[in-house]
């Protein structure tokens, strides 16, 4: 009884002005957690372009975002060619029109899945990764260790991440897009019976440069933002090991979102 | 892989990852003929709806280049086509507007024209253009059509309010005149069989050429000049109105006066259902009225004797009629005195009607009324007969009377013009 009372205590509402503040603290965080990482992305970029130029950093977490990556964008991209053939088919039968199956899926991949769920994969595998690692490094002190040895933690831990998000992503996408058109090929012309030729040729016929640009910068955008959310909740973790399993968990989540969110922007901004 | 070092591996990725970009924006752009050796070629275009910078020009299906720019010049589209080096198009070229499908994306279909012909160089101009028979120009016609239905409903229904606020009146007035000379009528049908023995005779008689009627019906150069003349007034009435004139001329045989009563009509026609007539009457009958003569004889005794007069022989008849679906009110002055009838058509192309006319209401032996029945036997002519002042109540002027009638309007001068347009007859 007293474990309940106490219980309802503190999840109980603190009344009309305890709600308020509660709402403006929620705000303040918000803002202020924008603010922040806006501000970490300045430094970062900033700090690229200033000695010393560590590119055996940037190479490690090239290889770590990306070539260990690649399989599991391989099979992202691969699949879901597949499933949007048999999906598609199944509609454009209902008009006759199965034959633009091809140029449907290029246009779908190379447009809007591939670069979202390249970036969604690779947040869930490096972005976490990212924040789990500088989680840790701050929580053992070893990011006020390095401030200690004069070297710019910044420098030395976010910027390498976020290029190497940045120049990563867009090209495990277009890999991705690729292996995506062969997936839809495959189940296409071997397991639908469309005619070969015509499948290649409404491609080609579907797809436009601006297509392929589209989802390149779709790419490095969302290859930025997951490095970035990984790298500031990582940066900023505090408590301990929980501390890092929390941080992991938001950026993931956060960055997803934000992902996202970008991917609508950039689209309507790309159509007008 | 495990004994490539990290950079080499980052190295392949990146070179993997920049290749398919590249492999992809080259499949995907330098796949048409319209980038490298092309030349240029202009259209003007009624309508280039649905075309765009890209849209595919072919010949016999094959893709020969592309539009390269649409622009508008003087209310016209002006389309440039880029087209592949290794195709030849010649001056007599046509282009023309199609679309891939119902739904589908429009492109230009060209017709190379002949190699005799001089070659399209860069910057021609392919000056025949034809508008396919497409979806657009097929909802255009549906469009037309759904226009001019709509105007005929709306006419239709006008038509029949105006049938339903005045159909009932007119059937019931018909059928009280009819029920009022009942007796009448009865006398009037009895002398109708004397009258279409008399009827054979006048045929016969118009048959052999005899009277001034046979002669028209019969000499073929009178009638010619006649339906010459009778083309000049029309057209240049036509000219000027649109108004349709319809010529009439009829003879009656009254059977109790043994005399001719004879029509000339003018009607004008405005509207199909509505027209004007101006007739003019040859009545040897006329004004009848009756006036008391005293003579007086050598007994002195002075004998009254009452005789009927006729007068004014030369008479009027301004008529307005107004046609409902079968039925036609008519009114105004008729042979000189307001009246009004009513007529009602049976059969194809009017073919026979029955017509009841009323007028000089204070006549001095009551309203004179007149109960016609009238065959059309060919579209120019017809027969009439039936029951004349058959209300009168003077018996003596109680009459049938038949007759035969000619008349001549664009129907009836069509089948003696076969060969001749009618619009230089009538107008458009």
């Amino acid at each position: 009884m007293q474990k309940v009372k106490q219980h309802l205590s503190t999840t109980l509402p603190l009344g009309i002005k305890g709600q308020v503040e509660h709402l403006g603290r929620i705000t303040l965080t918000a803002v202020e957690g924008t603010g922040r990482g806006t501000l970490l992305f300045v430094d970062a970029v900033r700090l690229a372009f200033r000695p010393p130029f560590r590119l055996h950093l940037l190479v490690k977490q090239m290889e770590f975002i990306g070539n260990k990556s690649l399989g599991v964008t391989l099979l992202t991209g691969i699949f879901t060619g597949m499933v949007m053939t048999f999906q598609s088919y199944r509609s454009l039968k209902d008009f006759g029109s199965e034959s633009i199956v091809g140029g449907l899926v290029a246009v779908a991949m190379v447009r809007e899945l591939g670069p979202v769920l390249t970036a969604l994969m690779v947040n869930a595998r490096a972005g976490s990764a990212v924040a789990a690692e500088l989680g840790t490094m701050r929580v053992t002190e070893q990011i006020d260790a390095l401030q200690a040895l004069a070297v710019n933690p910044v420098q030395y831990l976010v910027t390498p991440r976020i290029l190497a998000g940045f120049i990563m992503v867009p090209l495990l996408t277009a890999i991705s897009d690729i292996t995506g058109v062969m997936g839809g090929y495959g189940v296409g012309v071997w397991l639908l019976g469309v005619d070969s030729g015509i499948f290649m040729a409404k491609v080609y016929d579907f797809l436009k440069f601006s297509d392929i640009m589209q989802g390149t910068v779709k790419g490095a955008v969302f290859g930025t933002i997951l490095t970035l959310v990984g790298a500031y909740k990582g940066y900023n973790t505090s408590g301990g090991a929980e501390g890092v399993g929390r941080a992991t968990t938001e950026a993931v989540v956060m960055a997803a979102i934000l992902i996202l969110f970008s991917d609508y922007l950039i689209t309507v901004f790309w159509q007008s | 892989m495990k004994n490539l070092s990290t950079e080499i591996r980052v190295g392949l990725l990146v070179l993997a990852g920049i290749g398919s970009i590249v492999m992809g924006s080259v499949a995907v752009t330098g796949w048409r003929p319209g980038s490298g050796d092309t030349y240029k070629v202009t259209i003007q275009m009624d309508n280039a709806s649905g075309l765009l910078v890209g849209s595919p020009a072919q010949v016999a299906g094959i893709k020969i280049g592309e539009v390269s720019a649409i622009d508008l010049e003087d209310g016209k589209a002006k389309v440039e086509l880029a087209i592949n080096n290794r195709y030849k198009l010649y001056a007599d070229t046509m282009a023309s507007l199609k679309s891939i499908g119902i739904l589908g994306d429009k492109y230009i279909d060209v017709n190379p024209g002949t190699s005799s012909q001089a070659p399209l160089s860069d910057g021609g101009m392919i000056s025949r253009t034809e508008s396919g028979s497409d979806l657009d120009s097929m909802v255009g016609n549906a469009n037309d059509i759904l226009k001019e239905l709509k105007g005929i409903l709306g006419h239709l229904a006008t038509f029949t309010e105006s049938l339903a606020k005045d159909g009932p009146h007119i059937t019931q007035d018909l059928r009280s005149i009819l029920s009022d000379n009942k007796d009448s009528l009865d006398s009037s049908f009895k002398r109708l069989d004397s009258t279409l023995g008399n009827l054979d005779s006048i045929t016969g008689k118009i048959d052999k050429g005899e009277g001034s009627l046979g002669k028209l019906v019969n000499d073929e150069t009178t009638v010619e000049e006649l339906n010459n003349a009778l083309m000049g007034i029309n057209s240049y009435l036509s000219d000027v109105t649109r108004l349709k004139l319809d010529i009439g001329l009829r003879a009656e045989r009254l059977n109790q006066q043994q005399t001719y009563k004879s029509y000339l009509s003018f009607k004008l026609q405005p509207l199909k259902e509505r027209f004007y007539m101006v007739e003019l009457v040859d009545n040897p009958r006329g004004k009848v009225s009756s006036r008391t003569i005293s003579t007086t004889t050598g007994g002195g005794a002075a004998l009254e004797t009452k005789e009927t007069v006729t007068s004014q022989q030369m008479q009027w008849s301004l008529l307005i009629g107004q046609r409902y679906f079968d039925t036609l009110v008519q009114g105004g002055l008729i042979e000189n005195h307001f009246g009004m009838g009513v007529n009602q058509y049976f059969g194809r192309a009017d073919k026979y009607s029955i017509g009841l006319d009323v007028w000089d209401l204070g006549g001095e032996f009551g309203p004179h009324a007149k109960l016609s029945g009238l065959w059309r036997f060919y579209s120019g002519a017809f027969l009439v007969m039936g029951a004349d002042d058959f209300a009168s109540t003077n018996p003596k002027l109680r009459d049938a009377f038949f007759g035969v009638g000619i008349n001549f309007n664009e129907d009836s001068l069509r089948p003696l013009f076969g060969s001749l347009p009618l619009s230089t007859i009538s107008g458009p």
